[in-house]
């Protein structure tokens, strides 16, 4: 029964192919992530692609935010439909790879490509030790920060805060009740609250910075509910409760409308910021822990995965055309993401917008310090587990160390059943 | 002495009417400001919705907001699918509970009265519990994200098929000996007649079933991925995600969304409301 | 030969005939019940004692311990106590809303079909509408909700950000949203109490509040009855609007069952354990609406002769 349905199927594949050879033209089914003003620069370099191989056209979907869009990705896994091309969270990889549902795209990748790009980058791409994916784009956290609000409450706008200490001192000078009803309505700074993919991504550089971390070292086991965890959780806690210098419900695009002074996210928000703001923008570097003056960031990126292994060589035209220098290069300059290689970086063309665009450099100068998320095939659920912990401490005010402790064997269940799952 | 108790009680007869309109009219209120606040928000700048005061009427109108929605969501595609599968769905659930409904109410069979409860015992079984094996299924027939994983599950509907058998047993047993006499088979009394007659059932079912498909969620939420495939309330949902900061784009297909069902709504309303008694009472 | 046996042979095969056409008309209903009701009924309870992440092909017998799991669990009774929660705001406040409409809207009201109308509007609107629009409404700082209440002085909540209140803006929006629908239901129950019953109370003197508890209320109590059966029913299976308005949040205070079993199943991808939620589920469901099918049964003889 079932070798006559792949006998039928692979019959009308046959069929498929050979009209599709006659036509000359490879169809692929493209995935993304990609939502908003992003989401159109992107559609827009898909089209152009179109446009110039009149050989393949590539049909591009945006199917969801990085953690609905995550779900829907596994459950078409699952269905035995998934895209040809997906763009991927990093930390998505080690799950396809591990359980077998993508090439290992290094095979297929030039060595001069794996030199030039930064290696930071191909950290997010490995799982166990093999490349499976090709980086599209890049970024880390930095601090945007809104420099009229910073003269109008006497801070010198070019002398951001660099410490826990001074971002919590700014973040109190900035935070106002401007209409006098008792009710702060301008707010230092902001950050999401609530359990989403933001929320931890946002946590892991103070976790880190503090000397936690989310695994022990062979990634077997999770230590999040280390004191270091627990303080730096306590820090963004305070900022809400006790210093009153960050909202509970962060107000709807509040850095842009000037209603918090001061957020830090991803460097990929800069050219959503930047046509919008009707204040100057000021971008710098994350903040460092005050006693251990670790400068740690986090990572983030988005990569291209390989579901169908017969359209390889079109599905390679495709992700080589897009991340070449030249569309790279205008990529980064359109998102405010960070160029994958050093070749790019230290092109004239990008050198010039640096010259230009000040605030694209904090990104590129961190790099040396941002980290990657650990890649292994829990994180994406246990990245939940610990985003219900964040949640509970900043919304709900419960003890930062008895939230973690809590998450953690919760946490390690879910580690467990990987492991378990993998075994065949 | 008459008269003042009688004034009395046409006094205390309007209080009484004065109060029961202004607390209909404090609901009725209630019900329909939503409503203009979404539409009033669709056309509002971002600089106008982002702000503390409460002001309902946009600044400057703004129409651009409804452009932007389809910049950023196939609309069109949503709703042709949304259309599509509720159409057929309707269709079809109409036809298979007409032949079941007849069956059961108007010919005799061996396990008539077993498989009646068991079409019945069904309208107990929450979609939840069906969901992932039926997931599963489509899978295995290779059906996942097609119109066909959200329409062939709902072809027939238990619901449907005890609706039919309950109206077509109030037609008069005499109707279906004359038309036996004359010679009538089964199919052709079925379709000439007994459909005829109970056109209103038939349209008061189908506008329940359409309603009830436009909106499904959950069932397409998780059988269907790609945008193409979305139906209108799922990719709404998703739009949310995706535009959430957003607001005015986000009222904008609100109201581009409900306003076919609204308008017909105003056009049918009375079969709305019959059929709605009409359900309350057979079931 | 046939003729000799009579009406009595050709009503036989009239009969069989019968059947076999009977047995046509109910196929096509049939195919889909088998398909897509009786199979992934019992296949549901098969993979309830399997655990399965359906990414790859492991699939362990474990028994019943998906279900001891689930009973273990603080997550899924946190679901469970908040659908209750849900369904015990959400029965009482539409009742009586959708109650009070039918009767304010019954008799001797002008402009009763616009205000009818207008009750309905939220009835015919796409629940997902209703839950965002409802989400933007309940935003903390520029939500119709708080803005409203600023005019009068008082700061509201940040609704969908604090445990309680997000479930209270989940069941408002509820009733909100269904009231309209249950009181067409009671007013087509109250155009079915005969007049006569009215004029015969008003001769003996009563007045109308002895006749609303007299005469009304008695004769409306089965209707009741009826809207609380589905109120129950569809409030254990609330997904969509809590799913749209806070996604289980915050703090998971307003997950309920179906959001649970969603979030087990298919974001966690652990299929089997998200099988047993259901089947639990699909018990207590069974276990209403036995018990509320007894009740009213009663009732109809008790009222209805």
């Amino acid at each position: 029964m079932m070798k006559k349905h792949v006998a039928l199927l692979l019959g009308i594949a046959c069929i498929l192919l050979a009209s599709a050879a006659t036509l000359g033209q490879v169809e692929i089914d493209y995935w993304h992530f990609y939502g908003g003003a992003i989401g159109t620069n992107h559609e827009q370099a898909v089209a152009e692609f179109n446009a110039t191989h009149p050989d393949i056209q590539v049909t591009s979907q945006y199917i969801g935010n990085a953690w609905t869009g995550r779900d829907k990705l596994l459950t078409a896994v699952a269905a035995g439909t998934p895209p040809d091309i997906c763009l991927v969270d990093d930390y998505w990889i080690p799950e396809l790879a591990a359980t077998g549902n993508i090439l290992k795209l290094g095979d297929y990748i030039s060595a001069n490509t794996v030199l030039d790009v930064f290696d930071l980058f191909w950290q997010s791409a490995k799982y166990e030790g093999e490349i499976w994916a090709m980086p599209y784009a890049a970024s880390n956290i930095v601090l945007y920060y809104n420099k009229d609000l910073f003269r109008a409450a006497g801070l010198d706008p070019e002398a951001p805060p660099t410490t826990w200490e001074e971002l919590r001192d700014y973040a109190k000078a900035l935070a106002k009740d401007l209409d006098g009803d008792g009710q702060i309505d301008q707010w230092g700074l902001i950050m999401p609250t609530t359990s989403s993919a933001g929320v931890i991504y946002d946590f892991l550089p103070y976790l880190w910075q503090n000397g936690g971390e989310l695994f022990d070292e062979s990634n077997t086991e999770c230590a999040f509910d280390s004191d270091q965890a627990a303080a730096a959780l306590q820090f963004l806690q305070d900022l809400i409760y006790v210093d009153k210098v960050m909202p509970l419900a962060p107000p709807s695009q509040g850095f842009e409308t000037g209603v918090a002074a001061m957020i830090l996210t991803s460097s990929s928000k800069l050219q959503t910021y930047v046509p919008i703001v009707e204040f100057e923008l000021g971008v710098a570097v994350h903040v460092m822990n005050d006693e251990l003056m670790k400068p740690v960031t986090v990572a983030g990126g988005k990569l291209f995965t390989v579901f169908n292994e017969e359209e390889v060589e079109a599905e390679l035209v495709f992700i080589n055309w897009m991340t070449n220098a030249e569309n790279n290069t205008a990529w980064s300059m359109a998102t405010g993401y960070t160029p994958l290689s050093k070749s790019v970086v230290a092109s004239d063309a990008f050198q010039a917008y640096l010259d230009a665009n000040p605030n694209s450099k904090p990104a590129i100068d961190q790099i040396p310090y941002t980290r990657a998320r650990p890649n292994i095939a829990a994180y994406g659920d246990i990245s939940r587990v610990v985003g219900n912990a964040i949640e509970a401490a900043l919304l709900g005010q419960q003890d930062p160390a008895t939230v973690l402790a809590y998450a953690i064997a919760e946490a390690n269940q879910v580690l467990a059943d990987w492991v378990e799952r993998l075994q065949q | 002495m008459p008269s003042v108790s009688d004034n009395a009680r046409v006094f205390r007869k309007s209080v009484g009417l004065t109060l029961r309109y202004v607390v209909l009219i404090i609901g009725a209120a209630i019900v329909a400001f939503p409503f203009l606040w979404m539409i009033f928000t669709s056309f509002k700048e971002p600089a106008d919705i982002f702000s503390r005061t409460f002001r309902l009427f946009p600044r400057e109108w703004n129409f651009s907001n409804y452009a932007s929605v389809f910049e950023f969501i196939p609309f069109a595609s949503m709703y042709l699918n949304s259309v599509i599968v509720a159409m057929v769905i309707t269709i079809s659930q109409l036809f298979t509970s007409a032949l079941a409904g007849y069956a059961f109410a108007r010919l005799k069979f061996p396990g008539r009265e077993v498989l009646f409860y068991a079409f019945l015992a069904t309208m107990m079984l929450p979609e939840q519990v069906r969901i992932i094996p039926s997931f599963l299924l489509l899978k295995q027939m290779h059906l996942i994200d097609t119109h066909w994983a959200l329409i062939l599950p709902w072809m027939a509907g238990p619901f449907a098929v005890f609706f039919m058998r309950q109206s077509f047993m109030d037609i008069p047993q005499s109707l279906f000996d004359a038309a036996r006499i004359d010679g009538a088979g089964n199919g052709r009394i079925l379709f000439r007649i007994v459909i005829p007659l109970t056109r209103n059932i038939f349209l008061t079912l189908g506008i329940f079933t359409f309603m009830w498909s436009w909106n499904m969620y959950l069932w397409p939420l998780v059988m269907t991925h790609s945008m193409s495939m979305r139906t209108l309330p799922v990719g709404l949902s998703m739009f949310q995600n995706q535009m959430g900061t957003n607001w005015a784009a986000l009222m904008a297909a609100s109201v581009m969304a409900i306003t076919p069902i609204v308008v017909a709504f105003f056009l049918a309303q009375r079969k709305f409301m019959e059929g709605i008694t009409l359900t309350g009472i057979k079931s | 030969m046939a003729r000799e046996e009579g009406a009595l042979g050709r009503y036989r095969w009239y009969r069989s005939r019968e059947s076999r056409i009977a047995y046509l008309f109910l196929l096509p209903a049939i195919v889909i019940f088998l398909l897509f009701t009786a199979f992934p009924f019992f296949h549901s309870l098969y993979l309830s004692f399997h655990k399965w992440s359906i990414l790859t092909p492991n699939k362990p017998f474990v028994g019943l311990g998906n279900y001891r799991a689930l009973f273990a669990n603080a997550d899924f009774w946190n679901a469970v106590k908040n659908t209750l929660v849900y369904t015990l705001g959400v029965i009482p406040g539409t009742t009586a809303c959708s109650l009070g409409i039918a009767l304010l809207l019954w008799k001797g009201i002008k402009g009763r079909n616009v205000l009818r109308t207008i009750y309905f509007l939220p009835v015919i609107t796409s629940l997902v509408v209703v839950a965002i629009v409802w989400s933007r409404i309940f935003d903390a700082q520029y939500g119709l909700m708080n803005q409203l209440l600023d005019l009068v002085g008082i700061h509201g909540p940040a609704w969908l950000y604090k445990p309680g209140w997000a479930m209270a803006a989940v069941i408002f929006t509820s009733i909100w949203k269904n009231a309209g629908f249950y009181a067409v239901i009671f007013l087509a129950g109250l155009h079915g109490i005969p007049d006569m019953y009215y004029e015969c109370a008003k001769l003996d003197g009563a007045n109308s509040i002895q006749q609303f508890f007299h005469i009304t209320m008695p004769l409306l109590r089965r209707l009741t009855a009826l809207v609380v059966v589905m109120l129950t029913l569809n409030s254990f299976k609330v997904f969509t609007l809590v799913d749209v308005m806070t996604g289980g949040g915050p703090m998971r205070s307003t997950e309920t069952w179906v959001n649970y079993l969603y979030r087990q199943g298919f974001q966690s991808l652990r299929m089997g354990y998200a099988s047993a939620v259901a089947w639990v589920l699909f018990f207590v469901i069974l276990l209403i609406t036995l018990f509320q099918m007894k009740y009213i049964g009663g009732k109809r003889d008790a009222i209805g002769q």
